[in-house]
């Protein structure tokens, strides 16, 4: 090839790069993403109150504090926070993947008619979203997700699938007590073959005494808060209709252990402890009366764990000290 | 005796008049703040209460915080002692009782001018 051609080709590829390079230099950068439509715009502690109605039962709850409480049904139980939030915190992060007309879809045909499940949020602020889930929409594997009263209809991940089989189970706390562990002030513990075991909380300083025998002993307020905040989490493995089963059959008639504990406030929640069930040793029969229309299923265990805890000999405050160290100016030894 | 002049500044009063090791003072402090007995008693008699080993008393002013009594050994490596704020008798590990044996010369801090001696 002639040098003069080569020469010529350089030139002409060497041009082409400046152009090209002054073209992409000149070109504004790429916009970002588009902002993404959340199914709800809000923090999850905004969130006041929320209805979910799953199938043809409607569950409201509301907040409090940190924690969830049924307004109906199951008005004075505390919900699932634990799902409630889970649920919650999904549904604020969860965003729309694309957005169909709402006039151009058979709104029969994708289950938002008679949706699979239907929450109403609303926050401190007053402002209320409701979102109706209907079906997943098998080429795209995405649920159709119909907001408020938009023109739109969103397709969003199908993460969400598993929630929609939510059920009152899973809603529902799962505590044998309502009370707060620092809020109780008195426990009494009996049963077959044990000793009664009974503690209350002055309510000055806040110590925990046991009566045995004649004298009041000092209990361990640590081990007291232990066993009640265990009494106060995740306890109940099932929710039975009371009536189902014979009183003798479960033992509650004649419970193999009580319990009650009383509020500060007055307040009390009564549990009784029945037989294992058959079949099933490691459930046992109990009762709350926190739940007056269920008999509820716990760990079988639990009774012995209760029995190792309520105990004088056990729960006897062993440590010497309890004391401010801040206010000591003065030591004799 | 040991009295605080303020958060830092601890001064042994009696046997001699010396300002106090803090190091000494806090862990003295803390170890009462943690000591745990093995056996709560039931209120009874010769238990060398009356000429204990040892005593430990803390207070805030004239009031008494914490005060502990020192008896009689009660075998097994375990010691009588006597809480006299909640008037609770109780069996504790003797090492308990050693951890707060300290003389005046462990407390007192020694002074700068001796150290350049």
């Amino acid at each position: 090839m002639n040098w003069k051609v080569i020469l010529i080709l350089l030139l002409i590829c060497s041009g082409l790069g400046i152009y090209l390079f002054k073209i992409d230099w000149g070109r504004e950068p790429a916009k970002k993403t588009e902002e993404r439509d959340h199914l709800l715009n809000c923090a999850l502690d905004q969130i006041a109150s929320a209805r979910i109605t799953l199938f043809d039962t409607t569950y409201s709850i509301r907040r409090k504090s940190y924690e969830w409480e049924f307004v109906s049904p199951y008005a004075g139980e505390l919900a699932d926070s634990i799902a409630v939030n889970h649920l919650l915190s999904s549904l604020i992060k969860i965003f729309a993947l694309s957005k169909l007309p709402a006039d151009s879809l058979d709104m029969a045909m994708v289950h938002l008619k008679n949706p699979v499940m239907e929450i109403e949020v609303q926050t401190v602020a007053g402002d209320s979203t409701s979102l109706r889930f209907g079906a997943l929409n098998p080429t795209t594997d995405n649920i159709y997700v119909h907001r408020d009263a938009e023109k739109a209809v969103m397709l969003i991940s199908k993460e969400i699938g598993p929630m929609l089989g939510l059920n009152s189970f899973m809603l529902r706390g799962k505590g044998l007590t309502v009370i707060q562990p620092l809020d109780i002030a008195e426990i009494r513990y009996a049963g077959r073959d044990i000793k009664e075991f009974q503690a209350a909380r002055s309510p000055g300083d806040g110590v925990w005494w046991m009566t045995g025998g004649k004298e009041k002993i000092r209990a361990d307020k640590r081990k007291i808060i232990r066993i009640l905040r265990d009494l106060y989490e995740n306890q109940v493995r099932s929710f039975e209709s009371a009536g189902v089963e014979e009183s003798s059959r479960t033992g509650l008639d004649n419970p193999q252990r009580r319990l009650l504990v009383k509020a500060q406030n007055g307040d009390s929640v009564f549990i009784a402890l029945g037989n294992t069930v058959d079949q099933a040793a490691y459930l046992r029969w109990s009762y709350s009366s926190l739940y007056p229309n269920d008999l509820v299923l716990t760990d079988s265990r639990l009774l012995n764990h209760l029995d190792t805890n309520f105990e004088l000999d056990w729960m006897v405050d062993l440590r010497m000290a309890d004391f401010d160290e801040t206010r000591i100016n003065r030591i004799e030894l | 005796m040991i009295v605080a002049d303020n958060d830092t500044l601890w001064r042994l009063v009696r046997p001699k008049e010396a300002r106090c090791k803090l190091p000494q003072v806090e862990r003295l402090i803390a170890h009462a703040d943690t000591m745990a007995a093995s056996k709560l008693l039931p209120q009874g008699p010769g238990r060398g209460f009356e000429h204990p080993q040892l005593s430990l008393i803390l207070k805030d002013g004239d009031k008494v915080l914490f005060g502990l009594l020192f008896g009689d050994y009660g075998g097994d490596k375990q010691i009588y002692v006597r809480d006299l704020v909640r008037q609770q008798d109780f069996l504790a590990p003797a090492k308990e009782a050693e951890d707060f044996e300290y003389s005046a010369d462990d407390l007192a801090d020694i002074p700068l001018s001796h150290v350049v001696q």
